[in-house]
């Protein structure tokens, strides 16, 4: 049997979540695990970054969505990209590191990755069964 | 020695159309539980042609329909 699915990507795991951030090529502040706001108000998160822009973001575990959440001042927000824009590039990148790590610890090889004029992202993977 | 075939088309807002191909029997679901866990959650699930052997040629045309939309 096989199947279609839809997954809507919630960002559930550290692991790829810093990957995805550093294929995206922003560097993540090891030493600060806060996010400074308007006024200096602190806000302790999981993973914090500078954007370019000196915009300051987090992510930070939230145990009712089961899943990391952005957390940024966006009255300071200064980055090229809005604020929508800059998730959806994390998340479906987060997708992409999933999706490449789980596939590898089953076996599976990529044999097809584009990057299709829509912004989307294929890929094919296979293995041949024992 | 079948070969089993996973698709991905992972969209701009992260959102991921998953095909799954070459599977016997339900062997296909366990074989992206842990994928899907991992990514978030399953918003629509359907089985695809090869999975129509045992059903009514209705839904055969149905979901074939949907399928080549997709891909």
């Amino acid at each position: 049997m096989s199947h279609f699915s839809t997954i809507k990507t919630k960002l559930k795991e550290a692991e790829p979540l810093i990957k995805a951030l550093n294929n995206l090529g922003y560097t993540i502040n090891k030493e600060e695990k806060f996010v400074k706001g308007f006024r200096g108000n602190f806000t302790a998160v999981d993973i914090s970054m500078n954007l370019p822009g000196d915009t300051k973001v987090g992510f930070k575990w939230d145990n009712n969505s089961n899943a990391y959440e952005l957390v940024t001042d966006l009255d300071l927000w200064k980055f090229e990209i809005p604020v929508e824009r800059f998730i959806s590039k994390v998340t479906q990148m987060y997708a992409y590191h999933t999706i490449i790590s789980k596939t590898n610890e089953d076996g599976y090889q990529i044999v097809e990755q584009k990057n299709k004029n829509d912004g989307s992202i294929e890929l094919v993977l296979t293995k041949w069964d024992n | 020695m079948p070969q089993k075939t996973l698709r991905f088309k992972i969209h701009q807002d992260g959102r991921v159309e998953e095909t799954v191909e070459g599977f016997t029997g339900n062997s296909c679901n366990e074989a992206t539980k842990n994928l899907e866990d991992a990514l978030g959650k399953v918003t629509v699930k359907k089985k695809t042609s090869d999975a129509f052997i045992s059903n009514e040629n209705e839904n055969l045309k149905q979901l074939n329909n949907e399928s080549n939309v997709t891909f």
